[in-house]
């Protein structure tokens, strides 16, 4: 390996450090200054995935060898969204970033939405009540398919998507006594809520699309400039239905009325159905206090009690947080590097076109000023870990400049090919392949380096699949080392 | 002259569900506390904590036709007959086994209930009210699914319908629609839950593993002590099963005819069940919601409760909470036969002296119907004495050890002297599955109980206890809220609380409760949640990864002075128990731990129970 290779870096070159720690993101950018190296950190997290197999056990000696690379000392945090494979591993390992120095954080607007410390009048903050919900949703979804015995595939998604959304896992719920379906090990703790509570106790910066960031002094001086692509607004009429989500029962989450139920059927005859009116006015008096319309009011509450509102809840929330996430194009010295987090479909379209097209996107709606982007880019950090539903088509077709696409991923953790479904998705990467090198966390063999909740050495083999030799890119080099890929550019 | 308001109402209703057919008194008729109604039934006149059915499908989206049980037409015939395909009844019968387990509820209490309740800050807080319960509703038919459960968000229970499912759905036509309101055990399962909630605020936060557990388990036993009350059925299982209550499986109609051991019979032919006589059924005091469990396709029915050899290893290994309850309730139900094989020793004794069988296919039945006496006997104690451990709970982070030492407190407290047995069967059976008392010294009786409130303790001076009906007006109730209050407020310390200023301290629930002595005379106490919040760090040592809550508690029972003590004259309550779940580092660490195994660091709501999804595998 040419670990040492990277001891011959050309002063004034910017690196961009994938680390390799299974289905998650964990980057390290590090901007030459006049005076010492200085780092961003965009994500730090990582998750099991539907098959257990996403997290490879590498993340804590991952975040060591980031704290001793950056000696204790982050310019800038930037989380793109609050789910697990990207949050993660700050509270995993709390005992590293406790003592870390951190500059600025920054975050995606609809963040604000859920700070803690925004208390507006006597409502409880929407950051408690989805936090709650979701946390409570998902052990509750356990213990429900604990009992039910269900064993659906589906279900296996679901779990993963809930895990993903909360950062609890399945199999230390068993060790500690909720009940657990899939086997698999639990892989060192740590907690989205306290992952984001740590990252909210720096008080950052919260940015949506069209935001001038505000770059720390140090990386400003040395060329490095920011421009804010997505998430869409607050005020962006399409998301903010999805808002609605955080307002109260988990019923929200659900579209309209017609998600309807498996096997609905009517009970009785149709001469039996009566309007509320036959009803006392008393029989809503246990509504009385919640709305001047109790009688919708109880409707509503029984709509959202019922349980098969859950599962379709599960995956409308997993886009929805996925949409939030912080979309950033970076420049330095005439590079261009474009970091999508997790965006979906909504969040690309908003600054792809401009807005939610009204017909079918193609290649020439796209906005002047995002094809430009698209059209020169030097890095692309691929869209959701290379899963089918983060690069849109058009996007594709737009990408020009031959840029490096990182793409940090675990294959087999998501999907199946059966379902045309799988992470990362194939035909996905022949058609970036065609517009840019692709180098993939997974094709690194981890070695070299010891986990430091164990003291034992880690080995781990690159993934099938995967390409066996990094590529050539274009412009800059890649360097390979003990758990990381680096990027000189 | 005005004529009299009747005490109960006779409504009809299934003693068990729409598949145990008309046999045995399965179609029963139930005398319910009497009360006006308009049409749902709704109560007609506003009370605290009443009652409401509201047939609301939101699956369908339609109301249905609500039965108006003052209907004279209906009020001759004591209640709709039951039947399965008009709504009416499935609300009838609801509203009937609702108000039944109500009653049965206030009378091991020895006060009224009440819902749900937010924790007020104080008594103008909206959003304690809104989070409160005051008329609990029920929905007959709220959704499609197999299930059906108490939410507090819906303020009250919603039960589910479905299509029997498969080719084998037992005694239901394969597609005909099973209706969770027609069971039973199911109305009676889940109107406990949220009476339970009500009783004990913080009950539904997820601490430790026993806590779903327990609800589950408790709501159970209920369900199952309801079974032991109706004499026909008693009867006939005592017949089937030669007195032995607790065989789980019925003896075949062939094999007690003795049909099965004619001359040339096959070993075969013995077990094999050719005709539907020779089939065994199951003893159906011990099986739980049989319909639904059949229709569902799995064969047997649900959370059989005794199916199980007794093992210690269980608690260690089940954490699925209805698998895990059920060892709770396999260890109450052990007790209970063990109790009654005590109780009718004599009985068999005389039986066999006088030329019966030890191994009785049939039993006589002036015989059945002395051990009938003493199931029922006995079931009542059992139920009486496991509801009422319930105020001897702290009001916080329930184990299945702390319960058994409520459960043998309460029993204590009504009989000092376990001339029977009782506490000591309990003990041994709950051992044999790995319960201990928690935190007790010893592994014994007295020391198991828990401990009398030190004398040290100042007393409650003018405590107003209130009259048999309660405190009455709010401003009763708001004059012993507040000095209850500042009674703790002041006594923090020596209550083994935090001091308010480092944990606020409130007050979820008092209740006067009157009960009967050995003696006969009229007991009054006054039973009190006090529960205070500390939040701790998830991190420890490191502010910056946020907090969790940590309960800590005590329930008081507070006792009322009789006439001619001195204590009366001085108007002095002396606190006979202070039962208490400190706040503790140790229990911070513990649910640390709990925590960072869920991965579930949250805030104040995120560990309560959903009784939707832990019912959804019903």
């Amino acid at each position: 390996m040419a670990a040492k290779k990277q001891a011959g870096k050309e002063p004034g070159e910017l690196r961009i450090r994938m680390y390799r720690v299974g289905f998650g993101d964990f980057f390290l950018m590090t901007v030459p200054t006049a005076k010492e190296p200085k780092h961003i950190l965009i994500d730090c997290g990582v998750t099991t995935g539907k098959t257990g197999k996403g997290d490879i056990g590498t993340i804590k000696a991952a975040v060591a060898h980031m704290a001793k690379e950056t000696k204790g000392q982050l310019e800038l945090i930037i989380v793109t969204h609050r789910h697990k494979d990207h949050i993660i591993g700050f509270s995993r390992s709390s005992d590293v970033f406790k003592n870390m120095k951190v500059g600025a954080v920054w975050m995606s607007a609809w963040e604000k939405q859920y700070d803690p410390n925004e208390k507006k009048g006597k409502k409880k903050p929407k950051a408690a009540a989805l936090q709650d919900e979701m946390a409570s949703f998902a052990l509750a979804m356990q213990q429900h398919l604990a009992a039910s015995g269900a064993d659906d595939p589906d279900m296996d998604e679901i779990m993963a998507i809930l895990e993903n959304a909360t950062g609890f896992e399945p199999a230390q719920l068993a060790a500690a006594g909720g009940a657990a379906k899939r086997s698999g090990k639990g892989k060192g703790g740590g907690s989205n809520p306290a992952s984001l509570a740590y990252l909210k106790s720096f008080g950052p910066q919260y940015y949506a699309k069209g935001d001038k960031p505000k770059m720390p002094e140090v990386l400003q001086k040395a060329g490095l400039t920011a421009e804010i692509l997505g998430p869409p607004p607050l005020d962006h009429v399409d998301f903010m239905r999805l808002m609605d989500l955080a307002k109260k029962g988990k019923g929200q989450y659900l579209g309209d009325e017609s998600s309807g139920t498996p096997g609905k059927f009517s009970p009785f005859d149709k001469r039996w159905r009566v309007k509320a009116d036959a009803y006392p006015k008393r029989a809503f008096d246990a509504f009385e206090r919640v709305t001047k319309d109790p009688e919708a009011a109880l409707r509503d509450a029984v709509k959202s009690a019922e349980p098969s509102a859950f599962f379709t809840a599960a995956k409308i929330l997993d886009d929805f947080l996925n949409n939030q996430s912080l979309v950033i194009l970076f420049t330095f010295k005439g590079k261009k590097l474009l970091f999508a987090g997790d965006a979906q479909g909504g969040n690309w379209e908003y600054w792809m076109y401009g807005g939610t097209p009204t017909k079918a996107p193609v290649l020439d709606d796209i906005l002047k000023a995002s094809a430009g982007i698209l059209g020169h880019l030097d890095v692309y950090k691929m869209g959701h870990h290379g899963s089918t539903n983060a690069t849109p088509v058009t996007a594709v077709q737009a990408i020009g400049g031959d840029p490096l696409t990182l793409c940090s991923t675990q294959q087999d953790s998501f999907g199946s090919k059966k379902n045309e479904s799988e992470v990362p998705r194939e035909p996905l990467l022949a058609a970036l392949g065609g517009k840019s090198k692709i180098v993939r966390s997974d094709q690194l063999r981890v070695k070299g380096i010891k986990d430091p909740a164990t003291g034992k050495a880690l080995d781990i083999a690159a993934v099938k699949g995967a390409p066996k030799r990094l590529p050539k890119p274009t412009r800059g080099r890649l360097v390979s080392g003990e758990i990381y890929i680096d990027y000189f550019l | 002259m005005r004529i009299e308001n009747p005490v109960t109402r006779p409504l009809k209703a299934y003693a068990f569900d729409p598949s145990a057919g008309k046999l045995l008194g399965n179609e029963m008729s139930m005398r319910v506390r009497y009360q006006r109604l308009d049409p749902g039934p709704v109560v007609r006149n506003w009370t605290r904590d009443a009652i409401a059915v509201v047939d609301y499908d939101a699956t369908n989206g339609v109301y249905y036709e609500p039965v108006d049980l003052d209907d004279e037409r209906i009020l001759l015939r004591g209640g709709l007959d039951p039947s399965e395909g008009d709504p009416r009844f499935h609300q009838q019968m609801v509203y009937a086994v609702v108000s039944e387990t109500i009653q049965h509820f206030e009378t091991a209490l020895g006060r009224r209930i009440h819902w749900r309740r937010g924790v007020f800050k104080d008594h103008r807080d909206e959003e304690a009210r809104r989070d409160s319960i005051y008329t609990l509703n029920l929905y007959p038919h709220a959704f499609v699914g197999k299930n059906a459960f108490y939410s507090p968000a819906a303020k009250g229970i919603l039960f589910g319908y479905f299509r029997a499912a498969g080719p084998d759905v037992g005694r239901n036509l394969p597609g005909q629609t099973v209706f969770t309101c027609l069971s039973h055990d199911v109305v009676v399962h889940e109107t406990t839950h949220a009476i339970v909630d009500g009783i004990r605020r913080f009950f539904t936060e997820q601490t430790n593993p026993d806590v779903p557990a327990f609800h589950e388990a408790f709501a159970d036993l209920v369900a199952l002590f309801r079974h032991f009350t109706h004499k026909e059925v008693l009867l006939d299982t005592l017949e089937r099963t030669g007195g032995r209550l607790y065989q789980y499986q019925l003896t075949a109609d062939a094999e007690r005819s003795g049909y099965d051991n004619y001359a040339d019979a096959t070993a075969a032919e013995k077990k094999g069940g050719r005709i539907s006589a020779q089939l065994t059924a199951r003893n159906p005091l011990i099986e739980l919601a049989q319909q639904f469990g059949e229709a569902t396709g799995r064969h047997r029915a649900l959370r059989s409760a005794l199916g199980t050899k007794p093992n210690s290893n269980d608690i260690r290994t089940k954490w699925e909470p209805h698998a895990r309850g059920s060892i709770l309730v396999a260890a109450v139900f052990d007790a209970y036969f063990t109790m009654y094989l005590k109780r009718t020793a004599d009985l068999w004794r005389i039986f066999r002296a006088g030329g019966g069988s030890s191994d009785p296919v049939d039993i006589p039945r002036p015989l059945a119907d002395r051990l009938c006496d003493e199931a029922v006997r006995l079931a009542e104690l059992f139920f009486t004495i496991c509801v009422r451990a319930l105020d001897y709970t702290p009001p916080v982070d329930i184990t299945f050890g702390t319960y058994l030492r409520s459960v043998l407190t309460a029993d204590f407290d009504l009989h000092p002297v376990d001339e029977s047995g009782l506490r000591d069967a309990l003990l041994q059976s709950f051992r044999l599955r790995g319960i201990y008392p928690e935190g007790a010294d010893f592994f014994s009786e007295g020391a198991a109980c828990w401990p009398r409130a030190p004398e040290r303790l100042k007393p409650v001076i003018g405590l107003d206890f209130g009259d048999p009906n309660g405190l009455i007006t709010n401003k009763q109730r708001d004059a012993v809220g507040d000095r209850l209050r500042k009674y703790v407020a002041n006594n923090a310390t020596a209550l083994g609380l935090l001091p308010p200023a480092v944990a606020p301290i409130f007050v979820p629930s008092f209740h006067p409760v009157f009960r009967i002595n050995p003696d006969g005379s009229l007991r009054t106490d006054m039973v009190v949640e006090v529960v205070q919040t500390v939040q701790k760090n998830f991190v420890e040592g490191a502010d910056r990864f946020g907090t969790f809550p940590l309960r800590g508690g005590v329930a008081l029972i507070i006792r009322k002075p009789v006439f001619g003590e001195r204590d009366a004259r001085e108007n002095k309550a002396r606190i006979r128990y202070l039962i208490s779940k400190p706040a503790t580092e140790q229990r911070a660490d513990r649910q640390r731990r709990f925590i960072e195994h869920l991965g579930l660091a949250g805030r104040e709501n995120c560990f309560r129970i959903d009784f939707a999804m832990v019912h959804g595998g019903l």
